[in-house]
């Protein structure tokens, strides 16, 4: 299977004045094939995000490299590299501008990395609109116009914008309401499905995990535990530390009476 | 129920708006009885948080209470004020989602707690310290000595929470009040806090009213469920039946929407958003986003009533309640 994208031994280090050095990451290796879905799971501190922000450019690994379909990508990116791989973060309310309407920041983007302008620009973002779900006249709305969940589609249009081969969301849905969280996963579901983008998904919910991702991966202290098809993770864990996980996740199916920790 | 330790009845709270208040937490009614515990469940915007702060005497400036009241062990409390306060001191207790904000960044753990001794229960300096390094023991935070002396940043997510809640015991409350205390927190932490709660409910015979949306963490700790919707109670009874029978369309799209690790195919959501307060739709405010509404539903101002059959007139099982005219169509077949 062709990868569309592959991390190979990733470590990062972040140096500290007057303290010991924090290994991050520690020998990350992962792909991801086109149009395929991972999942990164982990507890904070795991380092996964930072996985994410080597991945999306925005972090120098002190060791490893990333590709993308073959080619490297390296540190300094190109504009066409950068396009390649958007990030969409956890928070839609701090990561929007607030004071910009909608169509002005699809449009700056779109001119920025010389993608359309003018008539073709107003035609791509009814475009964008439409394939997050939203009506057109968001367009001249601003953010704070929006809930937490149409802020979300409206960071995940953003990423859109530029074609990306890549997106890495970082905990896209945890900010969210419970009722919304699945259309919000059900959204990224289709958009790899129909445009086939390949998405890495970083999350602390292995619900949310388990719902969109055919691959998981399990980092505990910067390393790869465990790593392989969602239904072996999930039903036949190998690793201690995937079964600490699983366990710990308050269940529909478990009450008061069954949960031996909480016994009455 | 045995005597409820504390009552909240008929409780309404409005934001100050320019044109006139919107109504936030509309006759909002529950209680807990001594060792119970009691789940308020509902998405942002349903109220849940602000009734659990107008229980505490501790509603943001620019909310007003339109009409309730609040009684703990038959005394009327005051929503405000001195009286709010000293009434509350000794009985009630609150902890917080975030324990950073909740914490006082410039003092050390051990001396928050120590304060606390002094202030409140009358001891001597040196009594309170030791109370407080006895309290750290108590959440379960290791080399209690120690950590007393730590600075809130220097714990982490878990061990802060776990501070948190030493902080709310010190005064020895009888009821605590928990607004979404494991929401930041991760999996593995969010287990052992939740053991914790209910290690201290059992040990101290405390009464909890647990806030949260999240229904698995409700399910684990409370035997007894409201669920809110825009500043209403849509359905309440126990927790158990409630989550394998829901009889509201509410707690039903709640139900379906969540994301189960057992079940994670099933999750759909609930069409429509929720509205937004002062622009509450007619009748039933979930009409609008309900499969099972019917003309009727948006004229029709629907109260909770009894539901669930012939056993719900038995006085021996605790009652059931739903505010939906179609409630006999969840019930399953």
């Amino acid at each position: 299977m062709s990868s569309a994208l592959t991390v190979s031994d990733v470590h990062v280090t972040f140096q500290r004045r007057g303290h010991e050095p924090v290994v991050a990451v520690d020998g990350v290796s992962l792909s991801l094939p086109p149009s395929g879905s991972l999942g990164l799971v982990g507890e904070s501190g795991s380092g996964k995000s930072t996985v994410a922000r080597v991945i999306a450019g925005i972090q120098v690994p002190t060791a490893g490299e990333v590709r993308l379909d073959g080619e490297l990508l390296a540190p300094r990116r190109t504009k066409a590299q950068h396009r390649a791989v958007q990030l969409v973060f956890q928070d839609p309310y701090s990561s929007l501008n607030p004071r910009r309407t909608v169509r002005s920041v699809l449009t700056e983007l779109l001119a920025v990395h010389d993608l359309a302008r003018g008539a073709a620009a107003a035609k791509r973002c009814a475009e964008l609109m439409e394939l997050v779900g939203l009506p057109e006249a968001a367009l001249g709305r601003r953010p704070t116009a929006f809930s937490g969940g149409q802020r979300q589609r409206l960071a995940i249009a953003r990423a859109l914008a530029v074609d990306p081969t890549v997106i890495v969301a970082d905990e896209p849905v945890s900010a969210l309401d419970v009722s919304i969280q699945a259309t919000i996963l059900e959204l990224f579901a289709r958009l790899r499905d129909e445009l086939g983008v390949s998405l890495l998904l970083i999350s602390h919910n292995l619900a949310v995990v388990r719902q969109l991702c055919d691959q998981v991966a399990v980092m505990y202290h910067g390393q790869i535990v465990e790593i392989g098809e969602r239904d072996q993770i999930f039903s036949a864990p190998q690793h201690e530390y995937t079964r600490t996980l699983l366990d710990a996740v308050p269940r529909l199916g478990q009450t008061a009476a069954t949960n031996p920790g909480g016994e009455l | 129920m045995s005597q409820p330790l504390l009552s909240v009845d008929d409780l309404s709270l409005s934001l100050d708006r320019p044109h006139g208040g919107a109504r936030v937490v509309d006759h909002v009614s529950f209680q807990v009885g001594k060792g119970e515990s009691l789940g308020i469940v509902g998405e942002s915007g349903s109220g849940k948080s602000l009734t659990l702060r107008a229980t505490m005497g501790l509603l943001p400036t620019g909310v007003n209470v339109d009409g309730g009241s609040v009684t703990l062990a038959g005394e009327p409390l005051a929503f405000s004020g001195r009286a709010a306060r000293s009434q509350r001191r000794r009985q009630l207790a609150m902890v917080f989602q975030d324990s950073l904000a909740a914490l006082d960044p410039v003092y050390t753990v051990g001396y928050q707690l120590s304060e606390v001794g002094s202030h409140v229960m009358g001891l001597s300096r040196k009594q309170s310290w030791a109370r407080a390094v006895e309290l750290l023991d108590l959440v379960g935070i290791r080399e209690p000595q120690r950590r007393a002396h730590a600075y809130p940043h220097e714990l982490s997510g878990g061990m802060r929470q776990r501070a948190m809640l030493a902080l709310a015991l010190a005064t020895e409350p009888t009821v605590l009040l928990c607004d979404e205390p494991t929401t930041a927190l991760d999996v593995t932490v969010q287990a052992q806090v939740l053991e914790l709660l209910a290690r201290l409910r059992r040990e101290l015979g405390l009464s909890l009213v647990f806030v949260s949306h999240d229904l698995a963490v409700v399910r684990q700790l409370c035997e007894q469920l409201v669920v809110m919707y825009t500043g209403r109670i849509v359905e309440s009874g126990p927790t158990e039946k409630l989550l394998r029978e829901p009889l509201h369309p509410y707690t039903r799209g709640l139900l379906d929407a969540t994301l189960d690790l057992d079940d994670y195919e099933r999750a759909r959501p609930i069409p429509g958003s929720i509205p937004e307060p002062g622009r509450l739709p007619s009748g039933c405010s979930f009409h609008p986003r309900c499969t099972y509404a019917t003309d009727e539903c948006a004229v029709t101002d629907v109260k909770l009533t009894p539901v669930g059959g012939p056993q719900a007139a038995d006085p021996a099982t605790p009652s059931r309640q739903s505010a939906c005219l179609h409630w006999t169509e969840l019930v399953p077949r």
